[in-house]
């Protein structure tokens, strides 16, 4: 039987978009944890990258992943003044709201990119993100840069 | 706001002689310390910054000549980021004086030890076609031809980046040096009020306006607002993918050229430079067997990706990237264009005023709708 190369897997298969997730390490992050324990399903679509804050997540993070070809990055902190370097959540919001505005000149859905408030105490809401996030992006399809070598 | 008065320097020999000697009586009257100051070269075919203590030494300003090599604002903050124990004058362009404005906001430059002096200007040459007319005119002369036509308000040839600056005149400034709409053997000195004794003591100024300057200033505004929004939305429409921008910049070699003359991109060492993208061999392995095959050297676009994340919101539009980028990549209208977008979020105007806070280093309790 021929061999199938890993992207001819992929085509045959349906699609299940692969998400960056870059959770807030006091928040978010235990919120997600939360859900596991909890025992609440999401979509297995998330790949999660623990960060200290997600005021520290620098555009290159986000931009690096979409170049590549992941088809969603998620980045989530604490709430309104909760953050614990006192507003690193904040500057995080300004800062994806710029990097969508520069993507969508270039083609890319700013709904690739999602920014939230998640709390430790939310593991719902952790998950119900997820969902959506994942229902959102298998709508928009497969992110176009996976066959893009050129980058 | 600053009350302005209006002056007139009368030129006796030459241009170049008069404000040599306005120079000399800033620093030896002590308004100045130090002098920044653009001047020819001893060849002749150059135009450089040079720092100036000894008033004796100050030869040839030429703050006209159609050349920036490196933006007076990296200048100024290799001079200010630590106390310099002196008073600098600062001759900047508009652009230049845009870019200080933002340096000092992220705290790498400091205006209190200086004394900003403006210069017009209607733009300048990229440094190989202003190489090209100084090996057959020299650099004398073709700041005197260049004088002649900022005076009447018309410059050809000019960068693409000036091409769509609107800002001839900057009012950030203390004292302004105008030759637009001015007559031949005259110069239009600008000063903030509470300098003017001293300057006129020390200077020889007279008070006198420039009667066509105004309307002559604003006809370029207006020309060259035009002529921007025209080209940056054309850029917008056109560039409007990633295998598009990926085709324009496909000559890219990353040298890194572009952000060594930006003089927003001021880090010391740069993350594309550092350990982050010294990546291990099994790591190129990896992304080509993934994707079939990889570009190398790779992450070409991701770094003009990065750096317009990273600079964008404060970007001037001098476009110094794109006089040194060896391959001529339109970063020039790239940056504008992206910026232009990113500062309309926050409504930020770069450059404009130290009061204006930097987008990414406030923010509001609600705003831009979180998911």
């Amino acid at each position: 039987m021929k061999q199938l190369s890993v992207s001819e897997k992929r085509v045959a298969q349906e699609f299940e978009p692969k998400i960056i997730a870059f959770l807030c390490n006091w928040c978010s992050y235990v919120g997600a944890d939360l859900a596991g324990t909890s025992r609440i399903q999401y979509p297995p679509n998330i790949r999660v990258i623990r960060v200290m804050c997600s005021g520290s997540v620098d555009p290159l993070y986000i931009l690096k992943p979409i170049l590549e070809g992941a088809d969603g990055v998620l980045i989530a902190g604490c709430h309104s003044g909760d953050c614990h370097y006192l507003n690193g959540n904040y500057k995080a919001r300004r800062r994806v709201a710029m990097v969508k505005t520069m993507l969508e000149q270039f083609g890319i859905p700013g709904d690739r990119i999602w920014f939230s408030f998640i709390s430790a105490s939310e593991g719902r809401v952790f998950a119900d993100t997820v969902r959506r996030m994942v229902t959102r992006l298998k709508e928009l399809g497969p992110n176009s840069m996976k066959a893009q070598w050129e980058i | 706001m600053y009350t302005i008065a209006s002056f007139l320097l009368r030129t006796q020999a030459n241009v170049r002689e008069t404000l040599k000697e306005f120079f000399r009586g800033l620093m030896k009257k002590d308004i100045v310390d130090l002098l920044l100051v653009p001047q020819e070269t001893s060849s002749g075919r150059s135009v450089v910054y040079t720092l100036v203590k000894d008033p004796n030494k100050l030869l040839s300003p030429d703050p006209v000549g159609p050349l920036v090599l490196v933006s007076g604002a990296t200048v100024l903050s290799n001079l200010t980021f630590r106390d310099p124990g002196a008073v600098i004058g600062v001759v900047l362009r508009p652009c230049e004086v845009r870019a200080a404005i933002e340096l000092v906001k992220l705290g790498q430059a400091n205006l209190s030890p200086v004394l900003l002096i403006g210069v017009d200007c209607l733009g300048t040459l990229d440094p190989r076609v202003y190489r090209e007319e100084v090996m057959q005119t020299g650099a004398r002369a073709l700041s005197e031809q260049w004088l002649t036509s900022l005076r009447s308000g018309l410059v050809k040839g000019v960068r693409s980046a000036c091409q769509i600056c609107s800002e001839v005149a900057s009012d950030a400034v203390s004292v302004h040096i105008g030759f637009i709409g001015t007559g031949p053997n005259e110069i239009l000195v600008e000063v903030k009020n509470s300098l003017v004794e001293r300057l006129r003591e020390a200077t020889g100024l007279v008070e006198g306006t420039a009667s066509e300057r105004s309307s002559l200033i604003s006809w370029h505004k207006e020309e060259r607002q035009k002529v921007r929004e025209e080209k940056l939305l054309a850029w917008q429409q056109s560039i409007d993918d990633l295998p598009r921008l990926i085709a324009e910049f496909a000559t890219c070699l990353k040298c890194g050229n572009c952000r060594k003359a930006c003089p927003i991109c001021y880090c010391k060492e740069c993350v594309f430079e550092g350990r982050i993208f010294d990546h291990q061999s099994s790591s190129y392995v990896n992304w080509a067997t993934r994707k079939g095959l990889i570009k190398m050297p790779a992450d070409t676009i991701l770094f003009h990706l990065t750096r317009l994340c990273h600079v964008g919101y404060s970007c001037v539009s001098c476009g110094m990237c794109e006089s040194a980028c060896p391959v001529g990549l339109p970063l020039a209208t790239l940056f504008p264009a992206v910026a232009e977008k990113i500062q309309a979020i926050f409504n930020y105007v770069p450059g404009r005023s130290l009061d204006e806070v930097l987008p990414l280093t406030t923010f509001k309790e609600e705003e831009l709708e979180p998911r």
